[in-house]
């Protein structure tokens, strides 16, 4: 039995151990090598560890004893990659069909009768506090005017009317400032603003926003529509 | 090469078992042999070698790229260390065992053209090693066996256990070091292992 010469410190076994695959830089080699030379115990301690080495890598391979093939009829089904497919198929088709709603809704209010009546001013409350939202809003043209002139026929006349201006807003703060400027103009609407102001931006979509013509939004939203199907049919 | 296993696996991320069949006819010797060096019996070997195909084949969707065999070892080697820790809480086998078991494949090292004699050291120098490898740490063990009798690049070591380079060569060298303590106190480690082959 050789002497022990266990008394390396980690840093030396680490070394040798590196030496012994080839993975010191040329300046830790030379250097390890130098004191090889010199120190008779680090060389005994390097010849065990080289003859460890040795006697793993002779240690031949097992044979499996039999083959791991998954068979076809029970392997278990791959896990989607990516979880929120049917999150995204579901999203799809519900934003198309409220764009679809949207645009029926555009489409009804557009209707002749309906149009026309409009002349030119909004309301300046909406101007002011919701430019995008109701400016230039046909829609906003048509309620303006009634609301201001006090001719709303009816409060469920207007409560559809104020629906259908609801959602252009892009963002709910937009929403209940359009919803504020009504309320300014148009005190006898109070009840049906504040009506429409708890009524969920069901449709954020940039395609109800006014310049989008209702023949857009409905286009938009059946594409969404069919994107949500062939992403569920196809899309796997 | 890599192109075919690119192929293989994309085709098994489709759902393609055949294609995934393949890869596992590619590895299986390897991640056997992991696995067997691991846990030290061919019955438990075995059943984890299945677990972890079944559970690459399963989670190929999320392979993204890299190295295919490394990705493959690593879930090998995580199965392996769940095995180990589950059988800490019940200890019912003992890495002890190695290679004194009757379905265990026994294995030599490698020689032709020997003695009797020489063959008969050379077994008993096998079974010392087996059973020197069981003594170790895990974490060392598993460097080792990648290392030694894997011959896999310490890079490609440290991607399979989850640790860093430096962490690598330090458990290398802290498990050989072990291991030829073990050999030397069981006085298997003859001067003529140390010196006839330089």
């Amino acid at each position: 039995m050789q002497p022990s010469a266990n008394n390396l410190s980690d840093s030396d076994l680490e070394l040798l151990s590196a030496y012994i695959d080839d993975a010191l830089s040329v300046a830790e080699r030379v250097n390890l090598e130098r004191r090889l030379a010199a120190d008779p115990r680090l060389r005994a301690e390097l010849e065990e560890l080289q003859a460890t080495t040795r006697l793993l890598r002779r240690l031949a391979p097992v044979l499996p004893p039999r083959s791991f093939t998954l068979d076809p009829a029970t392997a278990p089904r791959p896990a989607p990659a990516f979880r929120f497919n049917w999150f995204m198929q579901l999203g799809s088709g519900l934003a198309g069909l409220a764009l679809v709603m949207l645009a029926t809704l555009q489409l009804l209010s557009s209707a002749p009768g309906a149009v026309g009546v409009a002349p030119a001013a909004p309301a300046p409350a909406a101007i002011e506090v919701a430019p995008m939202g109701a400016q230039t809003s046909p829609q906003a043209e048509m309620n303006a005017p009634a609301a201001g002139a006090g001719v709303a026929a009816t409060p469920e006349d207007a409560a559809t009317r104020l629906q259908a201006t609801a959602p252009p807003a892009p963002d709910t703060s937009a929403d209940s400032a359009s919803a504020d400027g009504a309320r300014e103009s148009a005190p006898e609407l109070l009840a049906t603003a504040a009506a429409a102001q708890a009524l969920p931006a069901a449709s954020p979509s940039p395609a109800a926003r006014p310049g989008f013509p209702a023949g857009f939004t409905l286009a938009l939203g059946i594409a969404l529509i069919a994107l949500a199907l062939a992403w569920r049919f196809i899309g796997r | 090469m890599a192109s075919e296993e690119t192929r293989l696996v994309e085709a098994g991320q489709r759902g393609d078992v055949e294609a995934f069949n393949q890869l596992v006819r590619l590895y299986e010797a390897r991640v056997y042999n992991l696995c067997y060096r691991m846990l030290g019996d061919a019955d438990s070997a075995s059943d984890v070698t299945q677990e972890t195909f079944i559970a690459a084949y399963r989670n190929l969707p999320r392979f993204r790229g890299g190295v295919f065999r490394a990705w493959l070892l690593r879930i090998a080697t995580n199965t392996c260390h769940d095995t180990l820790r589950a059988r800490k809480r019940r200890p019912a086998v003992s890495l002890d065992a190695t290679g004194e078991t009757d379905s265990g494949p026994l294995s030599y090292l490698t020689d032709t053209g020997e003695s009797p004699d020489e063959t008969a050291l050379r077994h008993e120098l096998a079974r010392a090693i087996e059973q020197g490898l069981a003594q170790l740490p895990d974490d060392q063990r598993v460097v080792v066996i990648l290392s030694d009798l894997q011959g896999l690049a310490y890079e490609e070591i440290a991607e399979i256990t989850g640790a860093n380079l430096g962490t690598v060569k330090s458990r290398l060298s802290r498990g050989r070091a072990r291991l030829r303590d073990i050999l030397r106190a069981g006085e298997l480690l003859p001067s003529k292992f140390r010196h006839d082959e330089e």
